[in-house]
């Protein structure tokens, strides 16, 4: 058989089109979202499948209303609802909506419209819409069956388009993709996308999602868990993952000589007490005897004791599966030469200055949409503004001193998420002196106006905290009380406590991090005559001064790993972990017997107990803000997803050309 | 001249002991701890502090942590960075190379500034260009060089285009921080060429010289400038070591990973072995191009000897 030039050329481009290897090809069949509501009827369908709402559509004065965020994730869109302002918002594809409880005003990429019928909160706690003004915003076709009383919704999604790279900055080098080294969020986001973990979390929240391990399965009484392994998953360098890897990589984070057991990366699974992994830590056993390999694809973990947040933690960043293989043939270099399994490689790495990571074409869940994705090092706020104006980045999150002009600049291609955070000041426990009676440190509490600094030196990216666990995190307790800000009772506790007269305080700062919430602070303690003595140092200093105790109070925050109250209990005040030595062994045994119970429903009774005592009761700490988050993005980047853990998965990402 | 230099080599060697001695103090009376560092959020947990600093070698008394330094020192071996997670030597040689490049860019600007307008103002003293001149160097040596630099950035890479707002991905990113930096130097040097120049204007050879009947240009090239030269030579070696090591901000503004903010870095993080690697790389740098400068003057002034 022969082929002439024009034959072979065009065999070619069909190979090339059926592999994919062809780039700019769009895909996926289902690009049409139909959505069909019918009014004061909880039964709805999308793309034909039926889905139970929790809220009808309704009728008022004539216009169809129609819930907010059902439409929104039906459609795909990032919706995000703003307490502060009473503001919800969908940010599909280049469309940025954003609309205000109550009022007939909406904002539609920056630019202002007029509504027939304002949005409105129900008593189900869920936001309704115009239906028709939403579908005009973001150019779907509406239509009102009047006999049925149905609307259809039908909207042509844009085809994920393959291929670009997109730009993103950094403010520091990881400097080693190795995952046991440190526990940063830098290097959190860096292995996220180069390595698979057992399990992973979902694109926009933290609901469990199978990764390497299709299946897992409890035994009776909750003490081994056992995963059924994908047998198709492949490290980049074309070998095989089996579950030698798995068991592998868990005994490396117990190994007494490994990097692990030193950066705080074992302290995760340390809790879980998995059979052995002690012995294995004290250099006693060479294996972990409760991780047990069963068949290339199989593998099981065993622990002392039942533990509630154990397949959360597995999905931990730092938990990637490494290869065996590989780790043993670089062995201290190994965090030069990283090997995973993920959506993304390591091709390019030139310290100090930029990381290519390139797109894995055989990962196991299908290649990125993105050729790739490129990490530039960049450590000045002023530079990265500059180098985002200047079409260098795709990708800027807006410094508080810009972040009013670039919001607005940009309005058309901003997004915001929350974030499991928790700000607090923290009082030192361990010195005698006036903080030592409660009636002091809540007159600080009461003298702090939260909304004003979240106004206007957050610019209102704080969500005001009422205690220790943020809107979103299993646990939350939206009953509780809250705090305000009243000056005479701060005033009137100051003098209960026979400190009328005031006294000083030392308060440690670190040189240009949130110099002016330190500010506000000052200030807002002079007018209850405490001198607040700030202490500007250098981050060396200051964590020295934390950890050792010489500060009287901190402005601190604590950013979760997993999203369960135990990470917001025990690394905070469990006896050991707190510096500020506000701990007693009573709340010690309950954090104790909490993460013992595997049924979350359990256990958050007891976190939200002990959440009351901590803030209500010992006001050990003055409950701040919840952080949002805000990025503005170049106009063609699609699906950059915002998760609450701070940790940027660029899988879903792809540039619109 | 070869006794000479060997004895001046000789002498860097205790130079180089004494700097190991003062940083390694110096870095101890400082608080802060490398191990608080890299455990960050998780620096509260007091047992695994103790792990850590264990395996730093951070909890052994500090004579003894001094002496293991000087020991492998001695061997070459600079040890590894501890927030890195690479050697010391590899780090510094990693980095040098674009802080060369970026000094010797600068340098050159400065001295082709610098120079010309030196002469010139001197020898037209007290004219309108040696007034501009001198108004040129004041803003040189007073504008602070990030705000110099952040100018740059707008009007060449924002306004323009022409070259990237920072980072480094070929040497046309060098352009924009090798012009701040070289008009920043090229201020000093403007000031040092000119008040030497218009000294040695005043000596007695130079009237001769010209009493010979020789035409002042003659005048200027043969015999004014080259002994003019010796003070500026001095400086440009200064400001050569300072730029090898000391443009921090530069590197930071446009994102270069030069030595300088890896030094800085250093010490912002408590590096203790990158740290002492650092200055001692510094030291040896600083002893060559002194050295350095002492032969050159050797060979613009046959009359300076070392024997």
């Amino acid at each position: 058989m022969s082929f002439n030039a024009k034959e072979l050329v065009s065999l070619l481009l069909v190979i090339g089109l059926l592999t994919g290897i062809c780039g700019f090809i769009p895909v996926r069949a289902d690009q049409e979202a139909i959505i069909q509501l019918t009014v004061g009827s909880t039964k709805a369908y999308v793309n034909f499948k039926e889905v139970t709402l929790d809220q009808p559509p309704i009728i008022e004065n004539g216009r169809t209303l129609v819930p907010f965020r059902f439409i929104g994730e039906a459609l795909g869109a990032f919706v995000d609802w703003n307490p502060l302002d009473n503001t919800v918002s969908y940010v599909l594809e280049d469309k940025n909506i954003v609309l205000k409880i109550g009022s007939t005003t909406a904002i539609v990429n920056g630019k202002e419209y007029k509504l027939d019928v304002p949005p409105k909160i129900l008593p189900s706690g869920r936001t309704v819409v115009p239906v028709r003004f939403i579908g005009e915003a973001i150019g779907a076709k509406v239509e009102w069956n009047s006999k049925t009383k149905m609307v259809t919704i039908t909207y042509t999604k844009e085809a994920v388009q393959f291929g670009g790279w997109l730009r993103d900055r950094v403010a520091a080098d990881p400097g080693t993709f190795d995952p046991h080294v440190d526990t940063s969020l830098l290097l959190f986001s860096a292995c996220k996308n180069i390595y698979s973990n057992l399990v992973t979390t979902a694109a926009k929240d933290y609901t469990l999602m199978p990764d390497v391990a299709k299946s897992w399965t409890w035994s009776n009484d909750n003490k081994t868990v056992t995963f059924k392994l994908r047998d198709d998953v492949f490290f980049t360098d074309g070998t095989k993952l089996t579950a030698n890897d798995v068991k592998f990589t868990f005994e490396r984070v117990f190994d007494p000589n490994g990097p692990a057991i030193t950066s705080g990366v074992a302290d995760y699974l340390l809790p879980a007490k998995i059979v052995g992994a002690k012995d294995k830590v004290d250099g006693k056993a060479k294996e972990v005897s409760g991780i047990k390999v069963i068949d290339d694809y199989t593998i099981s973990f065993t622990l002392e004791e039942p533990y509630g947040p154990f397949i959360q933690i597995l999905a931990i960043p730092c938990f990637g599966i490494l290869s065996e293989k590989q780790v043993k043939k670089y062995g201290e270099d190994y965090g030069t030469h990283p090997l995973g399994s993920g959506p993304f490689y390591i091709k390019e790495w030139k310290r100090g200055s930029y990381i290519k990571f390139a797109a894995n074409t055989r990962y196991f869940k299908g290649r990125p949409p993105l050729d790739g994705f490129i990490w530039y090092v960049v450590e000045d706020d002023n530079t990265a503004v500059l180098k985002f104006e200047n079409n260098e980045l795709d990708v800027l999150a807006p410094p508080n001193s810009m972040y009013k002009d670039l919001t607005k600049k940009y309005a058309a291609n901003v997004i915001k998420a929350s974030t499991l955070s928790y700000y607090r000041i923290t009082f030192n426990m361990t010195k005698p002196g006036p903080l030592q009676d409660k009636r002091v440190r809540l007159a600080i509490g009461y003298a702090i106006d939260r909304q004003a600094i979240n106004d206007k030196i957050l610019q209102g990216q704080g969500i005001l905290a009422k205690g220790i666990f943020p809107p979103g995190l299993p646990g939350y307790n939206p009953n509780l009380p809250g705090f305000e800000y009243n000056l005479e009772k701060a005033k009137q506790l100051m003098k209960e406590a026979g400190y009328e007269n005031g006294f000083t305080l030392k308060m440690v700062m670190r040189a240009g991090r949130m110099e002016d919430e330190h500010l506000a602070f000052q200030e807002a303690l002079r007018k209850i005559n405490i001198n607040v003595e700030l202490v500007k140092v250098d981050r060396a200093t200051y964590w020295q001064m934390l950890s050792s105790g010489k500060t009287d109070i901190a402005y601190r925050n604590w950013w979760a790993d997993f999203a369960d109250p135990e990470n917001f209990m025990t690394p905070l005040f469990h006896t050991g972990n707190n510096s500020m030595g506000a701990c007693k062994p009573e709340y010690d045994a309950l954090m104790d017997k909490a993460a013992r119970m595997v049924d979350l429903k359990q256990r958050i009774p007891i976190y939200q107990d002990l959440e009351k005592k901590i803030i209500y009761e010992d006001f050990w700490e003055f409950p701040l803000w919840h952080m949002t988050q805000t990025v503005i993005l170049s106009p063609y980047v699609r699906n950059y997803y915002l998760h609450p853990s701070g940790i940027t998965n660029y899988y879903y990402v792809y540039l619109k050309h | 001249m070869r006794n000479y230099i060997l004895r001046r080599l000789l002498l860097l060697i205790f130079v180089l002991f004494g700097v190991t001695l003062i940083t390694f103090i110096l870095m101890h009376v400082v608080p802060g701890d490398p191990a608080l560092i890299i455990l960050d959020k998780l620096s509260s947990n007091t047992e695994l502090l103790l792990k850590l600093r264990h395996k730093l070698g951070l909890d052994k008394p500090l004579i003894v942590q001094y002496w293991e330094f000087l020991k492998n020192l001695v061997r070459f071996n600079l040890g590894d960075s501890i927030t890195l997670h690479a050697s010391v030597r590899e780090l510094i040689f990693e980095r040098f190379p674009l802080t060369l490049k970026l000094a010797l860019f600068s340098l050159t600007i400065a001295l082709l500034i610098g120079i010309p307008s030196g002469v010139i103002s001197a020898v037209k003293q007290y004219s309108t260009i040696d007034t501009f001149f001198t108004i040129f160097a004041l803003f040189g040596v007073s504008i602070p060089v990030f705000w110099l630099e952040l100018l740059l950035q707008i009007l060449f890479a924002l306004k323009l285009g022409f070259f990237n707002v920072s980072g480094y991905m070929s040497v046309k990113d060098l352009f924009l921080p090798s012009l701040a930096l070289g008009l920043i130097y090229s201020a000093s040097i403007t000031r040092f060429t000119r008040s030497s120049i218009l000294e040695v204007l005043h000596m007695d050879y130079v009237r001769t010289a010209r009493a010979k009947g020789l035409s002042e240009k003659t005048v200027i090239t043969r015999h004014v400038f080259r002994n003019a030269l010796i003070p500026v030579v001095t400086l440009v070696g200064m400001q050569f070591g300072g730029l090898l090591t000391g443009a921090a901000i530069t590197e930071t503004v446009f994102d270069l990973p030069g030595l300088g903010k890896l030094l800085l870095d250093a010490q912002l993080n408590r590096d203790y072995p990158l740290i002492q690697g650092g200055i001692i790389f510094v030291a040896i740098i600083f002893g060559l191009s002194n050295l350095s400068v002492d032969i050159l003057y050797a060979f613009l002034d046959p009359r300076i000897r070392y024997d």
